[in-house]
């Protein structure tokens, strides 16, 4: 939900700009930024970017990626709880999981907001998403019980609210 | 042994233990979509951890970036993958007609817990 106008020539241009830059860094990295292959690298990252405007244009409501970045430490934090939530259940004696599903009913926008927060939910402790049908997201839980389904909620919430941050303006640190 | 070098035996070590774990999940939890957490985040820290451990050993910042990509795209299509098995899960039990408002099962009738 970024400005409600369509993309400006200007902003267009700073979209594929940021597209290449991404697509050069990534060619530097799998070389090792060989000299002699920075040649092919600059056609690549160039023939690249032109195809990922094609297959992704810049749409005036979609979600910048970098916009989310932010939350990328908290990410990290609950993916690993969550490999120590399910590797403890795993390996104990008693096997203490109760699966069921929870559906949850999200209020964020279709596109990049969802799919951030079936990323998320996925790496949360004791639940996975099973995709959003409509605008209802299926959990499943390891053990269904409230805490899970407050957890939920509160990943929506952080990421509506960084939402609406970038929303308000660019320069606002979020969280 | 240097420090570097105990620090990939002991990242690496935690990072097969939560392989194994997550293994473990994988033959023990009693359905396909249990199965999902156990491989989705147990694998994922544990690749997240032998990644770690074998950054110290790596010549340049370069080979380093390269390990972080592996380990990133490797976390993405994870997530991708789980996802979308779980998603074919549920149209292949017949819970979720293709696109549909069909219900999970009937406790979500009665509201939000499932």
């Amino acid at each position: 939900m970024a400005a409600a106008t369509g993309p400006t020539p200007a902003r267009r241009a700073l979209f594929a700009a940021k597209r290449f830059l991404l697509f050069a860094v990534l060619w530097l990295v799998l070389t090792g930024a060989a000299p002699d292959g920075l040649g092919f690298g600059l056609a690549a990252a160039l023939a690249a970017t032109w195809l990922s405007l094609v297959l992704l244009p810049p749409g005036s409501r979609a979600v910048s990626l970098f916009s989310l970045l932010p939350l990328v430490p908290g990410f990290v934090d609950r993916s690993i709880r969550g490999g120590f939530d399910v590797a403890w259940r795993a390996l104990h004696p008693a096997l203490p999981i109760r699966p069921d599903w929870y559906v949850h009913r999200t209020r964020l926008p279709p596109g990049g907001a969802r799919v951030a927060l079936g990323s998320v939910v996925s790496l949360l402790p004791g639940t996975l998403v099973a995709g959003s049908f409509g605008d209802r997201l299926y959990v499943h839980c390891l053990t269904a019980d409230e805490a899970i389904i407050r957890s939920v909620e509160a990943e929506e919430a952080r990421i509506a609210r960084t939402l609406s941050e970038e929303d308000a303006g660019p320069e606002r640190q979020p969280r | 042994m240097t420090i570097a070098d105990w620090v990939t035996l002991a990242a690496c070590s935690l990072g097969v233990f939560f392989f194994i774990a997550g293994t473990a999940g994988i033959l023990r939890f009693p359905d396909a979509y249990s199965r999902l957490h156990a491989l989705t985040k147990a694998d994922n820290l544990g690749l997240g951890l032998i990644a770690l451990g074998l950054a110290p050993q790596l010549p340049d910042g370069w080979s380093i970036a390269k390990l972080a990509l592996v380990w990133l795209l490797a976390v993405l299509a994870a997530a991708t993958v789980a996802q979308l098995a779980a998603r074919a899960g549920l149209r292949l039990e017949g819970r979720v007609a293709h696109g549909s408002e069909a219900a999970v099962s009937d406790r979500e009738a009665r509201g939000q817990r499932g």
